[in-house]
């Protein structure tokens, strides 16, 4: 039984991070986020120590990595790079992406959505098994939108598990990823990896 | 003034393309989904959907319902 290991991981961040021009930051080590995090916990939309530890956040080209980043297992560090970069994609197609992210809970949603997909792409490429459209939908509880915007994810991600299931890849930075493990990973990916 | 305002309303009617949510259609070769918010969004291209087998993807109507991107040879009709 094979699995991605660490410096897999790390290989691919560097891969990506270099083909989307993006930084890795630590949560921990960010002024910035430990003062965005005071102004959620103080506005009551998150608490400080769970957006520290548990959310990564994408601003622009920066990715700011959770305490806890480590803790999650080999896969889902692989998913959580390609997750973020979506984001990375989405603000240069659109710099205006990051105040509708922040103003307009429809867009925002739709945003989580292409890239919890790609969580979806890269699980089952990797594992052959994904968390259920249900699962990912209800994550978007902690991105202040309402029960039809849940519903809407559901519908969105459930339309791309039909794909996933016919081997389809449609996210851009799915395709990048699969492309980097099919040339630097190839008995990891014959073996399939085992969660 | 008058003419600023036939503009703001033309400019609103080009710009309204309503739906209702959760609805979906082909556009094209594209899967196209209403969002939350009541407008068109891209659920997926078909003609850029990477597949290891080489397959060709069409969209199509679901037996599902509505529609979405499938292997050409599965689609049973469609709206192009």
């Amino acid at each position: 039984m094979k699995s991605v290991s660490s410096d897999n991981v790390q290989s691919l961040w560097d891969y990506m991070t270099k083909k989307y021009r993006s930084n890795v930051i630590y949560k921990a080590s960010s002024d910035e986020m430990k003062l965005i995090a005071s102004i959620l916990n103080a506005f009551e939309v998150v608490d400080y120590k769970k957006f520290m530890s548990q959310f990564c956040t994408t601003i622009g080209n920066n990715i700011y990595l959770s305490t806890n980043y480590h803790k999650i297992l080999e896969v889902d560090q692989v998913a959580l790079c390609v997750h973020e970069h979506v984001h990375v994609r989405q603000f240069k197609e659109d710099p205006t992406s990051m105040l509708k992210y922040a103003v307009d809970r429809s867009k925002r949603t739709l945003y989580e959505c292409e890239a919890y997909r790609s969580n979806m792409e890269i699980l089952f490429y990797l594992t052959g098994k994904y968390p259920s459209p249900t699962e990912y939908a209800n994550l978007l509880k902690h991105y202040n939108v309402n029960k039809k915007d849940i519903t809407f994810a559901k519908e969105y991600l459930t339309k791309s598990a039909a794909i996933i299931d016919k081997g389809g890849v449609v996210t851009l930075e799915s395709k990048v990823a699969i492309a980097w493990m099919n040339k630097n990973l190839p008995k990891i990916i014959q073996a399939k990896v085992m969660l | 003034m008058m003419r600023f305002i036939i503009m703001i309303l033309v400019f609103v009617f080009m710009a309204c393309d309503d739906c209702e949510y959760n609805e979906t259609r082909c556009k094209g070769n594209v899967a196209e989904i209403c969002s939350s918010g009541g407008e068109w969004e891209t659920l997926a291209d078909c003609d850029d959907i990477w597949d290891a087998d080489g397959n060709i993807w069409a969209c199509c109507s679901d037996p599902e319902g509505g529609y979405n991107c499938f292997p050409e040879d599965e689609c049973v009709g469609g709206e192009l």
